[in-house]
Formats: C-alpha cells, sequence, structure tokens
C-alpha cells in the first residue's frame, strides 16, 4: 500500500526541539524560524548530548550566525510562498521587514553563502513545490499554477523546464514511471 | 549537511575527459573535493568501502567497460545507505528514451557533454549549484531531476 | 327412452281420447234421454193426477153450487148473483186449465166437452131453481128443477167418474211405464259414470306416466346441457314496434356461457342477447340470428370472437326452434390453434426441406469446388478392438490432382489399397487418434514425390462415427514462408548492422569531434595571446567547421531514428501532442510574445514521438523563422477531407484524411523552393542568419510519410507560410 505524505518542516523541527529539549530538561524558548532561545546556560556535556540527539533527526545546530540568518531567510522565503496569495508586498520588503535587516544586506548574505541570489532560490523553491504538487497531488497544472501564483500556466511551465531542463509533463511521467518500476521491483 | 565542500565523484573511462572535468571544477567557485574513477567497477567498489565519506554528487559516464554507467546507476539506487547520493549522467548525446530511462532508473542529472571548456563550466557549475541547494535546504531531494 | 314409441304412442292416445269421448258422449246422449223420458213419464204422472185433481175440482165446483143452493133452498135465503158468478167464474176457470191439461188426449177432452154441455144444463137448472126458488116450497113446485139438477149432477159426476177412470188408468200405464224407466236409468247413469271414471283414471295414467317420461327426457336433457361442452342457449324474439324481429332474449342459456364468456346464465336469462353477447354488432351476427328465425333456416357461423381479451374461436349452429331460436357454440380455438400449429410446421417442414436441399447444394458445391481433398472413411476393426484400416466411404473430386484414378472407382476400398501415401504414414495415426478420441486432430505431413518434397496439411474430424479427412497441398504455402524467413533473417541483420552504425556514430563518431572541439577551445583559451590575428582566425574556422560536422551528425542521426517500421502504431490524441510540443516551447513562446491559435485535434493511428517530433520541428519553425519587430501568429487548423478532394499526388490508400495546416506569419520563401525545402540539408538561408542545419524539415517529411500521409508548403517572401500535411483518417 502506499501512502503519499507532505511535510510542515517548520511544525516538525519545532515539535522535534520541544520532545528533545524537553527530554533533556532544558529551558528554552521557540522564536522566529529556525531559532531557539535557551534559557540557560549548557555544559559542554549537556551541548554534546543536545547535538547528538538533534543530529539523529538530522537537524544540526548551526554555530555559524551568517548561517544562521541564512536559514532563517530560507524559513521565511517557506512562509512568504505557503501565502503568497495574500501577500502583497513584494519579495523584498516582506523579508527586509520580517527579519529585520536590509534587503541588500540580507541578499548580499544570501548570495555569499549559497552561491545562488534570494530570486533563483524562490524560484528554485516555486518549482520544487510544483513538483511536489506534481508527484503528490491529482491538481492540474492549471490550478497548480494558480496556487503557486503563476500568471498561467505557460509561466509555470516556461520556468519550470528553464530550471529542470524538463517540461512538467515530461517530469510526471517520469516520476510515474520511477513508481511503477519501484513498486516492481519490492 | 551544512557542510560547505560538496564531495565530487566521476567514473569516465576517457582519459582526456577526466582531465578536463578537473579542470573545470578547479575553476568553480564553489568549494569541491573530487575524486576520479576510470570506470564504473572502480567507483562502486569504492563506494562500498566502509566508513568513506559519501560524496554528494556523482557523475557517471554512460559508455564504460566493465561496468557502464547505467549498470552502476541501477547498482547505487538498489543501495539504501547510497539514498542520498545524487547521480547525475554525463554522455554524449542518446536518444530521447534513453536519456528518459536513466531518470527512471534513479539519476538526478543528465548531462549532455558539451563541447566546449566553457559550456563545461558553466554546466557543471549550475548542476553544484543546484545540488548544493538540495542538499542544504529542505528541497525534496527525491524530485531532484535536471537536464542540461 | 325411445322417442318414436313417445311420439307414436301420443297418436294412438289421441285416438283413444277422441274413442272415448265420443263412446261417452254417446252414452251421455242415451242416459241423457233416458232421464229425459223418465222426466217426462214422471212429468205425466204428475199431470195425470193434476187433471183427476182439477177433474174433482170441477166437481167440486158444481157440487159446491148445489149444496149452496140446496142449503139456499132448505134455509131460503137466496144466494147473491155475484157469489154465483164467483162460483161460476171459478168453474170457468177451472174448466178452461183442465182443458189445457186435457190437451193431448181427445177422449178425455170429448168428456170434457160432455161435461161442458151439462155444465150448461145444470147452470140452467139451477137458474130456474133459483128463480122458483123465492117463493116455493121445497118440495112442490121445485122439484122437477131439483130433480134436473139432481140429475145433471149424476150425469156430470158420471162422466167425472169416467174421466177419473181413464185417468186413472193412465196414471197407472203411465206409472208401470215410470217403474220400468226408473229402473234403467240409473244402471245407464251408474254405467256412465262408471265408463267416465274409467276414461278418467286412463288418461290420468297416461299423463302420469307421460309425465315421468318427460321428466326422465328433461332430465337426460339437462345433464346434457350441463355436461356439455358446447353452449347451449335458447332465445325468443323481442318485436320493435312495427312488428319485426329486431332482438332476442336469452330463455335459457347453460353453464357453458359461464365457463367460455364468464356469464353467469341465472343473471342473463332473460336478458336481450344484444346487451349481453357484444360481439353480436359484429359482422352483422345480430341480423342472422334475426334471419335465421325469420325465414326459418339454419345459420352457420365460424368465427374468431374477443371475450374477456381472449382470442376465441366459436363454430355456432342457429336452428329455428319452436317460438325462438337454438344456439350451439362450440369452442373450437384449441382446434384452431393445432390447426394453425400444423400449418406453422408444415411450413417450418417445408422451408426446412428447402433449407436442406439448399445446404446439399451448398455443400455439393463446396466440396466440388475445392482444392482440397476430402475424404470420409468408416473404420476397420480387428477382432481385438484395434482400428488396422479405413474405408473409404466418400471422396471428392480434387484427389485426382494427388492420386491419378477415377474417384467412383475408390470408394468401398480400403485405404491401404488405395494409398500408402495415407496408409504408411503419420496420417494414419492421427486418423486412429481422431477416432478414438473423439477429438479434431490438426497436422502436417511431408512427402516425396518424384523426388520432389510436398507438405501436406490435414485435419481429421470425427462426425457421427464417419471419420472425415480434409488434406491442403502447402507446399507452395511452406516454401513461401522459408522464404519469406530468410528474407526476415536478413533483414533483421542489416537492421542490426544499422543500429550498430547507429550506435557508432551516436557515441564513436562524435567523441572525436567532440574532443576537437574541446581540445580547440581549451587551447584558444590557453594560447590565445600567443596566437597571430590570422592564426586565432583559423583556429575560429576550424572550430565552426567542427561545430558544423557535429550538428550534422546529430541531425543525420535524428533522422535515421525515425523508425519506418509501422507496425508499432498506436492511438495518438494529437491534441496531447501538441500540448507537449507546447511545453517545450514555452519559453520561447513567452519570450517572443507568440500567440497560437489551434483547433481542436483528431487521434490517429501513429508513433507519439513521431509525431511530437513532427509538431516541435513546425512549430519551431515558425517561431525561427518569424518577422523581426513582429508578433508571430501561428494558426494550426484542421478539416477532415475526403482523398477525392487532395490534388497532392501520393498514394491515398485511406478514403478520408485529416489536413492538418501550420501557418505562420513569418518571413516566408519563394514558392519555387517549395518542394527544396523538405530535401535533406537543402537550406534557403546564410548559415549565418538563421541556426539550424535544414534538417527539420526533412525529417517532417520522413515522418508524415512514415504515417502514410503527404506534407507540403504554400508561402510568398514576406508572406508568412503554411505547411499542410494530410493523415489518415481511420
Amino acid at each position: 500500500m502506499r501512502i503519499n505524505v507532505r511535510i510542515d518542516c517548520n511544525l516538525i523541527l519545532r515539535t522535534v526541539l520541544r520532545e528533545q529539549l524537553d527530554e533533556l530538561d532544558i529551558a528554552y524558548e521557540l522564536s522566529g524560524p529556525g531559532e531557539v532561545f535557551i534559557r540557560q546556560e549548557l555544559s559542554d556535556e549537556k551541548k554534546e548530548r543536545l547535538v547528538l540527539a538533534l543530529r539523529k533527526y538530522g537537524i544540526e545546530i548551526i554555530d555559524d550566525k551568517q548561517l544562521a540568518l541564512v536559514e532563517r531567510i530560507k524559513a521565511a522565503i517557506d512562509e512568504m510562498l505557503e501565502h503568497e496569495g495574500e501577500i502583497a508586498e513584494k519579495v523584498s520588503c516582506y523579508l527586509a521587514s520580517k527579519l529585520n535587516y536590509s534587503y541588500s544586506y540580507l541578499s548580499g548574505l544570501f548570495s555569499e553563502n549559497t552561491f545562488t541570489s534570494i530570486e533563483n532560490f524562490i524560484i528554485l523553491r516555486k518549482v520544487d513545490l510544483a513538483k511536489e504538487f506534481i508527484c503528490n497531488t491529482d491538481l492540474t497544472l492549471t490550478e497548480i499554477a494558480y496556487r503557486l501564483n503563476y500568471s498561467s500556466v505557460a509561466h509555470l511551465s516556461a520556468q519550470f523546464k528553464k530550471t529542470t531542463g524538463l517540461t512538467p509533463t515530461n517530469f510526471q511521467r517520469i516520476i510515474e514511471k520511477r513508481k511503477a518500476r519501484f513498486a516492481e521491483q519490492t | 549537511m551544512s557542510i560547505k565542500i560538496l564531495n565530487i565523484a566521476l567514473a569516465d573511462d576517457d582519459e582526456d575527459d577526466r582531465t578536463l572535468f578537473k579542470e573545470a571544477i578547479d575553476e568553480i567557485p564553489i568549494e569541491t573535493k573530487l575524486s576520479l574513477f576510470n570506470h564504473g567497477q572502480e567507483l562502486m567498489d569504492h563506494l562500498s568501502l566502509p566508513n568513506i565519506i559519501l560524496p554528494h554528487l556523482v557523475f557517471l559516464d554512460l559508455n564504460m567497460p566493465i561496468k557502464n554507467g547505467m549498470q552502476c546507476l541501477q547498482e547505487i539506487r538498489k543501495n539504501p545507505m547510497l539514498d542520498q547520493v545524487a547521480v547525475a549522467i554525463y554522455s554524449t548525446s542518446s536518444s530521447e528514451k534513453d536519456i528518459e530511462s536513466t531518470f527512471i532508473h534513479g539519476a538526478n542529472v543528465y548531462i549532455n557533454k558539451p563541447n566546449n571548456f566553457y559550456n563545461l563550466k558553466d554546466v557543471i557549475e549550475r548542476v553544484l549549484q543546484v545540488n548544493w541547494q538540495y542538499q542544504t535546504s529542505n528541497l525534496n531531494k527525491d524530485n531532484f531531476l535536471f537536464r542540461l | 327412452m325411445n322417442f318414436k314409441e313417445f311420439s307414436t304412442s301420443t297418436k294412438k292416445y289421441i285416438i283413444l281420447l277422441i274413442a272415448s269421448v265420443v263412446v261417452l258422449l254417446i252414452a251421455e246422449s242415451v242416459t241423457f234421454r233416458q232421464i229425459g223420458l223418465l222426466k217426462e213419464s214422471a212429468n205425466r204422472v204428475a199431470r195425470n193426477l193434476e187433471v183427476q185433481k182439477a177433474i174433482n175440482n170441477l166437481y167440486t165446483h158444481y157440487s159446491t153450487m148445489q149444496s149452496e143452493e140446496l142449503m139456499a133452498l132448505l134455509l131460503g135465503k137466496e144466494i147473491k148473483e155475484s157469489s154465483w158468478e164467483a162460483h161460476k167464474e171459478r168453474t170457468y176457470t177451472s174448466y178452461k186449465s183442465l182443458e189445457i191439461l186435457l190437451k193431448d188426449a181427445p177422449a178425455q177432452q170429448k168428456r170434457l166437452r160432455e161435461i161442458g154441455e151439462l155444465q150448461d144444463a145444470y147452470y140452467n137448472a139451477l137458474g130456474s131453481l133459483q128463480e122458483s126458488g123465492a117463493d116455493s116450497t121445497l118440495l112442490s113446485g121445485n122439484r122437477p128443477a131439483l130433480i134436473k139438477l139432481t140429475q145433471t149432477l149424476a150425469a156430470i159426476r158420471a162422466i167425472k167418474d169416467q174421466m177419473l177412470l181413464e185417468e186413472h188408468r193412465a196414471v197407472t200405464l203411465r206409472k208401470e211405464e215410470f217403474d220400468d224407466r226408473a229402473d234403467i236409468t240409473p244402471l245407464f247413469t251408474l254405467l256412465l259414470a262408471l265408463f267416465s271414471l274409467a276414461v278418467f283414471l286412463l288418461a290420468f295414467a297416461r299423463i302420469y306416466r307421460n309425465k315421468q317420461r318427460i321428466k326422465a327426457s328433461q332430465e337426460f336433457l339437462e345433464s346434457i346441457l350441463r355436461n356439455t361442452n358446447n353452449i347451449v342457449n335458447y332465445y325468443e324474439p323481442v318485436l320493435d314496434d312495427s312488428g319485426n324481429v329486431k332482438d332476442f332474449r336469452i330463455v335459457f342459456a347453460n353453464e357453458c356461457n359461464r365457463t367460455y364468456l364468464g356469464l353467469d346464465p341465472e343473471q342473463i336469462k332473460g336478458q336481450l342477447i344484444s346487451k349481453v353477447f357484444h360481439f353480436l354488432s359484429l359482422n352483422g351476427e345480430l341480423n342472422q340470428l334475426i334471419r335465421c328465425y325469420t325465414d326459418q333456416e339454419v345459420v352457420y357461423l365460424d368465427r374468431q370472437l374477443i371475450v374477456q381479451g381472449k382470442k376465441m374461436w366459436f363454430k355456432s349452429t342457429i336452428v329455428p326452434h319452436a317460438n325462438g331460436i337454438l344456439v350451439t357454440g362450440t369452442n373450437n380455438t384449441r382446434a384452431k390453434e393445432d390447426e394453425e400449429k400444423l400449418r406453422d410446421l408444415n411450413e417450418q417442414l417445408r422451408n426446412q426441406n428447402e433449407d436442406l436441399l439448399r445446404a446439399e447444394a451448398f455443400l455439393e458445391g463446396v466440396l466440388r469446388s475445392t482444392k482440397n481433398v476430402i475424404m470420409s472413411f468408416d473404420p476397420v476393426w480387428d477382432g481385438m478392438n484395434t482400428i488396422v484400416d479405413f474405408k473409404l466411404l466418400y471422396i471428392n473430386t480434387a484427389i485426382q490432382g494427388i492420386v491419378n484414378n477415377e474417384v467412383s472407382g475408390l470408394v468401398g476400398k480400403n485405404v491401404s489399397e488405395i494409398s500408402p501415401l495415407i496408409f504408411d504414414s503419420d496420417i494414419f495415426r492421427h486418423m486412429v487418434a481422431c477416432y478414438k478420441d473423439d477429438k479434431l486432430v490438426d497436422f502436417e505431413t511431408t512427402y516425396t514425390r518424384l523426388g520432389i518434397e510436398h507438405w501436406l496439411q490435414g485435419t481429421a474430424i470425427k462426425w457421427h462415427q464417419v471419420i472425415t479427412l480434409n488434406l491442403v497441398d502447402i507446399s507452395k504455402l511452406v516454401l513461401a514462408e522459408q522464404n519469406l524467413k530468410k528474407r526476415n533473417l536478413q533483414l533483421k541483420r542489416s537492421n542490426e548492422e544499422l543500429e550498430s552504425f547507429n550506435r557508432v556514430a551516436s557515441h564513436d563518431l562524435q567523441e572525436p569531434l567532440r574532443k576537437i572541439q574541446m581540445f580547440l577551445s581549451r587551447f584558444f583559451d590557453m594560447e590565445q595571446g600567443k596566437l597571430s590575428k590570422k592564426g586565432q582566425e583559423y583556429l575560429a574556422k576550424v572550430n565552426k567547421a567542427a561545430e558544423r560536422m557535429q550538428s550534422l551528425i546529430v541531425n543525420l542521426l535524428a533522422y535515421s531514428r525515425i523508425d519506418s517500421t509501422n507496425d508499432n502504431f498506436e492511438d495518438v490524441d494529437l491534441n496531447h501532442i501538441l500540448n507537449k510540443v507546447l511545453e517545450e516551447l514555452a519559453l520561447t513562446i513567452t519570450e517572443t510574445g507568440a500567440k497560437i491559435r489551434k483547433d481542436k485535434l483528431p487521434v490517429i493511428r501513429g508513433v507519439p514521438f513521431q509525431m511530437e517530433q513532427l509538431f516541435l520541428n513546425l512549430l519551431s519553425n515558425a517561431l525561427k523563422y518569424s518577422k523581426p519587430q513582429t508578433q508571430p501568429l501561428i494558426e494550426i487548423r484542421v478539416e477532415e477531407v475526403h482523398r477525392s478532394h487532395i490534388g497532392q499526388d501520393f498514394i491515398k490508400s485511406s478514403r478520408n484524411y485529416h489536413r492538418i495546416s501550420v501557418k505562420d506569419n513569418g518571413i516566408g520563401f519563394d514558392p519555387a523552393n517549395a518542394s527544396k525545402i523538405f530535401e535533406v540539408f537543402q537550406r534557403l538561408h546564410q548559415k549565418t542568419e538563421y541556426s539550424g542545419n535544414g534538417i527539420g524539415l526533412a525529417i517532417c517529411k520522413k515522418i508524415v510519410e512514415n504515417h502514410f500521409g503527404h506534407i507540403h508548403a504554400i508561402s510568398g517572401p514576406g508572406e508568412g507560410s503554411t505547411f499542410i500535411f494530410y493523415l489518415p483518417s481511420s
């Protein structure tokens, strides 16, 4: 039997953090996306235990402040895309206000650390979401284009192809054949 | 894995191609660590060593003796330990059907071997970049398909 | 129940009755006369007595008168005149009545007359006495009158006595007579009475017996009516105002009315038949009933009625009887149905016969016309349940090809005699197997004749204990098949060669080319500074040439890769294909701002990938060769056309075609080149102006022709181009 799942990364992150921190008996407070405020001083031993515990879930504690900010930008982008239909302001304004830094600073920081611009990343993320929609739901391309705030299916297709080198239809077909093959093998 | 260094492996039986690849990689600003293999078997042997640091991305030429790219691809995808490894098929032109077949068998990337150096660099850089995004963000690696 | 006897005895009875009546009448009249006579006697006697009384009466009157007179004399009284008159009156009355009474007795009448005369004398005497009476003395003067009186009276008395005597004699006579008669008459009466009684009893007995008979017949009749299967009804006519029969009233209806027509006999009695039997209004049946009655003719009816929704056949006989008509109806439905069934059956049989004849004709035709040898056999057993041979029952004329014998001479012979070919070979084995296992056996076998090998294909079938063999000489077929196999192998080999060429071309040819280009570029990078301008130029040219060569190889590959076998055709929805292609070109479409108008395309039989290639090439050309600074406008139209309306010259094996057109508003081309553009490597422009290598349209042409269609183009310089291709419509 096959079930398809969708992940709300933020929720998972928060849940796991809560569980682990509670278990280790650490007082904390979850602030913005990807950020936890530890209320106490952690001993090295406790810190190591926390790091290991979180690593099991693929959660890395980012030492580097810059990287942390990059992560927060990414999380903010995710959130933005989640509610893209409702957000009237431009990306730059949104991020700047959400994260409390100037957009130019954020953009520069982002490119330096990720080798790609925020705009590119957003496109990549959108296409990634489109991929998820195509794989896990029965939505038509028109519906997906609408959901992701493209002005038309043609625009979605164009951007999709530009980003991945494949048309959405091709992509869908490949994924389906992959699944079929996988089902055959098991 | 939020490490800055991208671990890359290439399996190609053509020496020139290997050299060119390395040169191209070296000129790309992204920090990488490249391992070169002469053919598929070498690569697979290496991958099955215990305790090795797995490459993030493996480039496979299709036409190799002893074990060709397709066979390697299938083996890699059969191995759950190598789930996180992205595979890029790197080959001279094939028919649409063959290209699609590589994707279906689990390849993440298909690259037509470019015929000049700039294109080579450009292509590799784009692949690395995209791959890097997938490695460092919560983009769905299963859906990572990229074709150049 | 002898009705004949019954009716003749009735005649007898009537005769008897008449005879009895006659006798009775005679007897009665005799008796009556007797009684009459008796009465007469009685009357006579009575009259006699009356006469006597009257005579006495008269005498008494005379006597009385004398007495009175004497008395008067004695007394010396006078008798009044009136009383004398009264006496005379009375005497006269008596005299008259006596006269009447003695009407029939002349002798007596004579005496009466005498008396009458004497009476006068008497009155005279009386009168004279009276006269002298007044002053007289009785004795002297009157004595002569008195003596006269007395004498007269004595004379009257003497006559009276004579009369009385006469009368007395008559009475006695009469009395005698009466006595006689009185004896006879009661006897007569008694006889008469007895006779009447006898007749009456006889009649009664007769009546009673008849009544019994009638009862018996009635019961018999009722039993018949009740138990019969026929409707038996009796109607009496109903007259209209002019005295014509217009209807009938049901007087009697038997139980069968209920059975067949659902009518209660008791209920319908007394009703008009036109009301009860609705079917009478059809076909003028009522009129026929009326006619039966009025003409007193028997009417026969045989017809179908619909009663309570059911169809029934009734055969009715209508007979005038007494004062009405008797209707007997038989329910013929069953008989009619059976009749019809029989007719149908007959028809069926006739048809079957015809079919059989036709089948026979057909069979004979088939057997004679086929080149197959068809034979039928009976198995020949040995004593131990093994089939050792087959006896030929029938063989068709085709045998003359294989065995050079006359057909007729072979029937009845065993296979072992006729054909060692069959007997010594597998065929015999197959036949045995077929017979024993009772299943169809297909087989192939070979035989050699005159050094040449022949192939036979046979079928053995067992049907109704007869085994039939059907043999075909398939030598030609087999040879053809062998040839085909050889050719196929050749083709396969050449295909494989082509494939490996493809492989080689695709990889091994391109590899070195790629290297050339790659290292050229490296060389250029590294040594650029050291090269002279001319040197750089030459390098550039080398590179370009290499590029072209690669492009050529790529396109050649694409062209050759178009698989020309069309056994992998499937149903292809061209709309789906078009959308895919539009997706593929989405970027270019967006960049150029191109507008695409398309019709709904049909589903065709073909190779999906090739169709995709076709549309991709056509559309990318349309986009590529657009007019600068103009929004590209591409129209894709389709219509279905009959092959007779297609002007292009190609083999039109399909009746109808889809005519698909891709029209753009691009730069167009000179119509003189209309066919050149589809040739391989033909380009109409300088290499530098437009990318591409002239093979795209050649590929389109190959694809369309692969699908049994045709492609051509219409254009004018600067007027855009229209590419039209035809695909068979299934």
